[in-house]
């Protein structure tokens, strides 16, 4: 019996274990778990610096320069080229292409939303956060996620608007669209708060063209003003761009090693910051304009409008009887030579400098190694050429003069030797605002611009016909390309296939609602 | 910490009895004596005489001196005193008040008489042992003894084929790779199905990284699984069903490998050494172009794709002496040979063991060394391994176990090309860019050295210039002889497992059976490696993140298992009743850390290290701890050993779920019941020696592969400016809970003829519910692509299994035959599965040729693959009626050819709504002719259909062994049947596609209007005009079934009177021929695939397993 006893007591203290939940429950070393998280000032501006570290990612810079730039007229196919960017080129995108994919823009969402929601609550925990520390955090939060929205909004028009945190399988993740109204509405108050607590400088000199400034969130609100046809509103911001002394155009010549080669230049307002001390590589430069060894990147300028005349074309056209843009500089320094006949090398970003031949012709020389070059976001001739484009559509005549000054100013500082831009020669609003556009390519080609440049001409147009002429000569034989051109809807990316099955409360953007209907 | 408390308690309930007992009065007084031969009288030099308490333990001893007199301090009157020597047998006599005790020993060897042992043999486990007839369970267990002399590289190589409805498949012929298992079948999509290894009782787990992907590790990732010598294995169990898997619990869901050592035993010193020679070579593989033919098929490539005579004028494939590397380029090279050789594998073991009355041991070591079929590959290994028991006194008993193994793999450097930053070969992470891979797409024209003016090679290897005019996928294709002998790619593992033991009987064993047991066990791993890429296996010029590159690594882990039970045999009045009971505490514990870096850029090409002066690329490090715990209740209870009923609980513990899952229960219960020990049977016992059946069911359970799961966590998300990031990683599971499989199983023990013959047949019915998905996805709008796991869905495994022994089935008197067989089936179905998570999970069809869609679908089995049908090849380009009927155009169901508005016929497109038709891709003369199931004339994902799946429908061994005399001979074979396989190293050796290399079948591929062939034309891939010849469809699919004669042995004893003259114990002699053939349909080079993605066997072109012939030889003292 006693036997018994000893048994009986040593299989109930076993069962006793069982209660054993404390050694069972073990955290991971490397990494913070959220209850430990969010307690000190540290931690807050390590999830900010994830925003824009989610922002120079390569997928999310990747799709700034495919959304804004690969569509348009200024790029064609290089070396070697994914099929899915062959399609982009090609305007034949399905819901299938892996561009069509926003995922690397709602992981920064994520990233500010988590921000938003918790950083508050450090405060109780660490004395030194001040309230004016977080709205100065808060203020750089709102503007990232105002940035990845107007990102989106101009690829997609429609897409689902996400305000909270994820954090746990708990959550419903199942979100439809937004409006685009509702979007732009939500960008525009998020900025205007941030607005009012942004920085206007910082102890750092990095810091002042890598984070977002009262300038650069005033930039940003001047594009998204411009983009939802707000134009004296755009004016507004963008002069109070413009009176920022510290911002000062980099003379000509300089550009092509200042502001794209070592960058955070004089005129650069915001740029994504890479760094060559902790190998932060800009491979989406490498990958899509080459570098040295490797010249011929995925992307290659597109030859026919660099070569032919007319209106539509960046470098040689005739307004009167002087040509526009003669003794360009941007035309020698930000592409090259020929390739095969096929494209011309793109220089912005590949190149450290150009050096000036006895000739006239310039020698490229290209970065030695892996391009840890910064991408520029918004620069000082951005914000000019943005208030001139707005001017031009509030229409009267000193808005018109105040807009050709505006484009004299960037176009003047790379045609050294020739006159400014006459007003007689460009005395019409239709004129204006096709000179502020191809300014507005000569200055900013190959920066992920250019789409959106010809979209907000097809917005403001309600067609698609104005910007489609810009675009033709490269679906040149595409009757495929033109005619989807001629869509409105088709301008806009469709939703990827992946998401529209993991999310069934989603919708396909029109016109790729049923990809298997033969006509359209 | 409460079960550091249980052990402490513990341990002081093991201790009482022992102090209690030592603190005896003791009166010391002497006793004397002298020892002498009963034989012939003499005196016993060196006899020990030794007092031993009530419970045999020794309380003082001495030895006798030259005369054979000996002086014992004795503590106790009440004790006995031992009197033994080698050789006699041994006397024990009672004190009392003796002060003389004068011994006679008597010789052993005039003793000996017949002795008729009837003993019945037991099945341990642990501390729970049960006599194997009452086995109730499905388990199936190997004797060494009968694979002893194979040239077996591990354990699982020796358990291939031998066990039914144990599936092995080895991931290749390199050194040191490992194999993947499966137990019935894949019961988990989720993470490992590879069964739990239990070596003495302790589980043998590999410490995984978080990181780890099950699914898709192929190789090496196993090799160190199981690094026990075969020689030091006494016997290998498999437990199949969950009744029996259930007491290892959720580590048990993919079943169970128990393996026992040999131990040492009472008697002289036994010292056995053995030697294996292995001489190992690889098969033919596939017949590759040689330079003539490849440059003459690149140039018809480069013209169809672009239709331009200019087109494949390149300076490499044109022979030009003006080219200034035209020797360069004008060879014939066979690269395959290049690379590979004949491997040699040197095995040495010695094992020395005996032991006395208290101690026993078993010690053994060995070394061997090998080189791989592989230039450039070779592995040594050193390894240890010490058994030590002590029994303190019948009640207490010590055991130590030491393993430590040391081995150095060279391995070859594995090349990736998946970094975006350099342009070159595709992003495909399936592409097999091992040395063989790449000297199978190498371009044969190319020479291996640098040539100089007159065609004469030098020392120094050539590589393609990186100004070369070639295609990048060529051009950047290293030189794979030049990646053996120069690139480094080593991994030293040390590692040491001690296990410590103790066993008290609370009660006098002969009265009652209460027996405590404990062990601590150790699992000390250490990894070591190092590579290095020097430039000058490349072209990648000084700046490129290639050159010179080295990375090292230190990965430790320690891991620290514990088991504390008891045993209790309650003693009946009735014979009849037989009844155990166990009740156990296990926990694990452990940690692992990992550091590595990566360095390139290093100037100089000797400076090796990834500490000498580069570019530090990356510095990884990482950590990593798990914890388990288990408790377990066991009972077998037999009525007259014929009613047989066992039952068991376990109560896992996982760190892996919240506070909601944390534990799982697991029972399983199986009854057994012997009807031939009834009356009623007695009629049919003249030829049916047994029959019993066993019903079981059980649960077992399985757990994500990764730890910390239930958290929101917090990681390293770089740097911005000088800015440390950190960012949500993961979303928190609050939901997960066990993956649980339900097991039916219904087995049988059939003996015949007093059983000559003996079988055991098991038929089983699984069901995993609320299955483990990892990486579902989710809406990409909440930040994250994928919840690391979910529960979701239930799938089914049914099957069964026949075994069949034959023992000396054919017997004369020096002649005698056995015959073992084996055969199991297992089917495989998704019974159900979530809509939206099956969505998410199955890859949609990329429209790119080679894919094979990867989807789990409701009713199909896992492991399905899907893709076209494929037709052969279009004999026209242009459809004429009646003459040119074989031309691609859309057909009706009726085979009638659908005609446009002109009249014309439509032609046949690929992927026309996704273009909407314009840009489409249209079939010509000489394309691939894909079944157009809908009849729309357009191939594309509507066309995709079930192409059969991965898993064999039959899979087993057979062989039989033939004794004459002292000379034995073995032969066995193994099978599988019904498997399909991708083949893939075919697909892109036969595509035509980029600049590889082809196999000479090609040369049979279509060149103009009429050709009837299989193999459609060459067509590269330039500008994207590569089309669609080699879509993922039934062209590439082939049928894995194959046989194998495994093995074939010669072995010879010498026999025992030649022995007795060489004054030696046992010496043998054998050879083996290994892997002798293959009979098989499959094309490619070996039929044995594992399973890749979602348990699909796609053939990469690893390299294959070698043909071995080993000799051997055993000696014994």
């Amino acid at each position: 019996m006693k036997n018994t006893k000893i048994i009986i007591s040593i299989i109930v203290l076993s069962l006793g274990l069982g209660g054993c939940t404390d050694w069972l429950s073990i955290r991971p070393e490397g990494e913070t778990v959220l209850d430990d998280f969010w307690k000190s000032e540290s931690q807050a501006t390590s999830v900010l610096a994830s925003c824009y570290k989610g922002l120079s990612n390569y997928d999310c810079m990747e799709r700034m320069l495919v959304w804004g730039e690969v569509r348009s007229d200024n790029v064609v196919s290089g070396a070697i080229i994914a099929p899915d960017l062959v399609k982009v080129l090609n305007q034949n995108i399905s819901p299938t292409n892996v561009y069509a994919n926003w995922a690397s823009f709602y992981s920064v969402i994520n990233y500010c939303n988590t921000f938003l929601h918790y950083a508050p609550g450090v405060m109780n925990s660490d004395q030194n956060f001040t309230p004016t520390k977080l709205h100065s955090l808060e203020s750089e939060a709102l503007a990232i996620r105002a940035l990845c929205y107007f990102y989106l909004v101009r690829a997609y028009k429609e897409v689902p608007l996400v305000l909270d945190p994820s954090v746990n399988d708990t959550q419903n993740y199942d979100i439809a669209k937004s409006t685009e109204r509702q979007i732009f509405d939500q960008i525009i108050s998020d900025l205007l708060t941030a607005q009012k607590y942004a920085r206007i400088v910082y102890t750092k000199g990095e810091y002042n063209k890598g984070r977002f400034t009262l300038t650069s969130i005033n930039a940003l609100l001047a594009d998204v003003y411009l983009w939802d046809q707000q134009y004296a509103n755009c004016v507004t911001a963008c002069n109070s761009v413009l009176s920022d002394n510290a911002l000062e155009l980099v003379a000509g010549e300089n550009m092509i090693s200042d502001v794209f080669y070592k960058g955070n230049s004089t005129e650069s307002i915001f740029e994504l910051q890479f760094d060559k001390k902790d190998i932060q590589y800009n491979y989406l430069v490498n990958n899509m304009y080459g570098l040295f060894s490797w010249e011929i990147g995925s992307l290659l300028s597109f030859p026919t409008y660099l070569t032919r005349s007319g209106e539509y074309s960046p470098f040689n056209y005739s307004a009167s009887a002087v040509k526009e843009s003669q003794n360009d500089i941007r035309e020698t320094n930000f592409y090259g030579t020929s390739i095969n006949g096929t494209g011309y090398s793109i220089y912005k970003y590949a190149l450290s400098q150009c050096t000036l031949n006895s000739d006239q012709t310039v020698t490229p020389v290209y970065r030695s190694s892996g391009s840890t070059t910064n991408w520029i976001l918004y620069r000082l001739s951005d914000v000019m050429l943005m208030k001139a484009e707005a001017l031009v559509q509030l229409g009267n005549d000193d808005d018109l003069k105040e807009a050709l000054h505006m484009v004299n100013i960037t176009y003047r500082r790379s045609n050294i030797n020739s006159d400014s831009l006459q007003f007689i020669n460009y005395g019409d609003k239709g004129s204006i605002e096709k000179l502020v556009l191809r300014e507005r390519q000569r200055e900013l080609m190959f920066e992920g611009k250019r789409w959106f440049d010809l979209m907000r001409l097809v917005r403001r147009n309600n067609d698609t016909s104005a910007a489609l002429a810009y675009i033709n000569p490269k679906l040149s034989g595409d009757v495929l390309g033109k005619n989807k051109m001629s869509v409105l809807d088709a301008l806009y990316m469709p939703i990827a296939k992946s998401e529209l099955e993991v999310n069934p409360n989603l919708i396909q953007n029109p016109f790729y609602e049923n990809t298997s209907t033969l006509s359209y | 910490m409460k079960s550091n408390f249980a052990i402490t308690l513990l341990s002081i309930l093991l201790l009482f009895p022992i102090t209690a007992m030592s603190q005896k009065p003791a009166g010391d007084f002497i006793v004397q004596g002298t020892v002498t031969s009963k034989q012939d009288g003499s005196a016993i030099i060196g006899a020990s005489v030794v007092e031993i308490d009530a419970n045999n333990r020794v309380v003082s001893g001495t030895v006798t001196d030259l005369n054979g007199h000996y002086v014992l301090k004795v503590k106790n009157p009440e004790n006995k005193i031992s009197f033994s020597y080698i050789g006699y047998i041994k006397q024990i006599k009672t004190v009392g008040t003796a002060h003389t005790l004068n011994v006679v020993l008597d010789d052993t060897s005039q003793t000996i008489s017949d002795v008729v042992i009837t003993a019945s043999r037991k099945y341990s486990e642990g501390g729970f042992s049960i006599p194997k007839r009452e086995i109730a369970s499905a388990m199936q267990s190997l004797d060494m003894k009968e694979i002893e002399g194979l040239q077996v590289s591990s354990v699982d190589d020796a358990l291939q084929g031998r066990i039914a409805g144990l599936d092995i498949v080895s991931n290749s012929g390199d050194p040191g790779s490992g194999t993947q298992m499966r137990i019935r079948g894949a019961s988990s999509i989720n993470g490992s199905n590879q069964p739990l290894i239990v070596l003495n009782g302790v589980p043998y787990e590999m410490s995984v990284d978080a990181s780890f992907d099950y699914a898709n590790s192929n190789q090496d990732q196993y090799a160190n699984l199981l690094s026990i010598n075969p020689d030091d294995i006494q016997e290998i169990t498999v437990l199949k069903d969950a009744a029996a898997s259930a007491v290892w619990g959720s580590k048990g869901a993919n079943g169970v490998i128990q393996i026992n050592t040999k131990k040492g035993y009472t008697g002289p010193t036994k010292v056995e050494y053995s030697y294996r020679y292995t001489g190992t070579v690889q098969p033919q593989g596939r017949k590759m172009l040689n330079g003539d033919d490849y440059t003459m098929l690149m140039k018809q490539e480069y013209f169809n794709a672009q239709q331009n005579q200019n087109a494949g004028n390149i300076n490499e494939y044109n022979y030009s002496k003006s080219f200034t590397e035209f020797e360069d380029y004008n060879n014939n090279t066979d690269w395959v040979e290049a690379v590979t050789q004949i491997g040699h594998i040197n095995d040495h073991y010695l094992t020395l063991s005996g032991g006395g009355d208290r101690a026993t041991y078993r010690i053994s070591g060995g070394y061997k060394s090998q080189t791989g079929t592989i230039i450039g590959q070779n592995f040594s290994m050193l390894s240890s391994r010490a058994y030590l028991e002590y029994r303190v006194s019948d009640r207490l008993k010590f055991t130590t176990e030491l393993s430590y193994s040391y081995s150095d793999n060279n391995r070859n450097y594995t090349f990736g090309f998946t970094n975006g930053n350099t342009p070159g070969r595709g992003d495909s992470p399936n592409e097999d860019l091992s040395i063989l891979g790449i000297a199978y797409k190498k371009m044969p024209n190319l020479s291996i050295y640098k040539q100089d003016a007159n065609g004469n090679e030098t020392d120094v290897f050539y590589n393609i210039l990186s100004n070369s005019q070639l295609d990048y996928d060529q051009k950047n294709l290293v030189n794979p002889v030049a990646l053996a002998m120069q690139a480094k790619n080593n991994v030293k593992n040390y590692r040491t497992l001690p296990t410590f033991r103790i066993q008290y009987d609370l009660l006098d064993p002969n009265v009652q059976t209460l027996r405590y047991n404990m062990y601590v066990s150790f699992d000390i791993n250490n990894d070591k490696s190092t590579s290095y890429l020097p430039a000058t296996v490349s072209n990648f010029d000084w700046a490129s993140n290639k050159y010179n590159t080295s990375g090292g690594g230190d990965n430790e882990s320690v891991t620290i298992q514990t088991d504390n039970n008891i045993l209790w045999l309650p003693n009946f009045e009735n014979k009849d009743h037989n009844l155990l009971l166990y009740a156990s505490v296990q926990t694990t514990e452990g940690r692992s850390s990992y550091l590595g870096q990566y360095t390139y850029g290093s100037p100089s090409v000797y400076a090796e290290s990834s500490s000498s002066p580069a570019y530090i690329a990356g510095l990884y490090t990482n950590r990593g701890q798990w914890r388990s715990m288990g408790l377990l209740a066991r009972a077998h209870y037999s009525y007259k050993s014929r009613y047989i009923i066992s039952a068991t609980v376990r109560r896992d513990g996982s760190t892996k779920f919240g506070n909601e899952a944390k534990y799982g229960n697991f029972p399983g219960i199986s009854l057994k019941w012997i009807a031939t020990d009834e009356k009623f049977m007695e009629g049919t016992k003249k030829w049916l020696s047994m029959l019993a059946l066993r019903p079981g069911w059980g649960l077992a359970g399985n757990q994500p592969g990764k730890e910390y799961l239930y958290y929101s966590r917090y990681g390293d998300f770089g740097r911005y400016t000088d800015m440390n990031a950190q960012v949500p990683v993961s979303l928190q599971l609050n939901t997960l809970k066990w993956e649980t499989t339900s097991s039916f199983n219904y087995g049988a023990d059939v003996g015949l003829f007093d059983d000559k013959v003996q079988m055991d047949l098991n038929f089983y019915h699984k069901r995993t519910y609320d299955m483990l998905f990892p990486d579902v996805a989710i809406p990409t709008s909440s930040g994250f692509s994928t919840v690391s796991n979910k529960n979701a869905g239930t799938m089914d495994n049914d099957g069964w299994e026949v075994n069949v022994y034959a023992n000396k089935l054919f017997q004369s008197k020096n002649f005698s035959v056995d015959f073992r067989f084996n055969i199991s089936n297992s089917i495989n179905k998704i019974q159900q599965l979530n809509a939206t998570i099956l969505q998410g999970y199955n890859s949609s069809f990329d429209y790119t040729n080679g894919t094979y869609l990867t989807r789990i679908q409701e009713g199909n089995s896992f492991g399905s693959i899907y893709g076209f049908r494929y037709k052969g090849v279009y004999q026209y380009d242009k459809f004429v009626a009646g003459s040119q009927d074989n031309a691609p155009v859309a057909r009706t169901e009726k085979g009638e050819v659908i005609l446009d508005d002109k009249g014309d016929p439509v032609k046949m497109t690929f992927n026309y709504y996704e273009n909407k038709g314009v840009t489409a891709y249209t079939f010509r003369g000489g394309d691939a002719k894909y079944e157009d199931i809908n009849h729309d004339g357009n191939i594309d994902e509507q066309d995709i259909v079930y192409l059969g799946n991965s898993n064999p429908l039959f899979n087993g061994g057979f062989g039989p062994t033939f004794r004459y005399k002292d000379f034995s001979c073995t032969a066995f074979f193994n099978y599988r049947y019904g498997n399909k396989i991708v083949n893939a190293a075919r697909m892109y050796a036969e595509n035509m596609y980029s600049t590889d290399n082809q196999s000479i079948a090609v040369n049979w591929r279509w060149r103009k209007d009429g050709d009837i062939t299989q193999i459609p034309r060459a067509l590269s891939n330039y500008n994207g005009n590569g089309g669609y010849n080699w879509l993922g469809s039934d062209r590439f699919v082939e049928d894995g079934s194959f046989l194998r004669l495994k093995y074939l042995q010669f072995n010879y004893s010498v026999p025992k009177v030649m022995l007795k003259k060489m004054q030696v114990n046992r010496v043998s002699l054998y050879v083996t021929i290994n892997n002798l053939f293959v009979l098989t349909k499959y094309t490619g080079v070996d039929p044995e695939v594992g399973y890749g993605t979602l348990g699909v066997s796609q053939d990469f072109g690893q390299t294959p397993r070698s043909k071995d012939l080993t000799f051997g030889l055993t000696v014994g003292l």
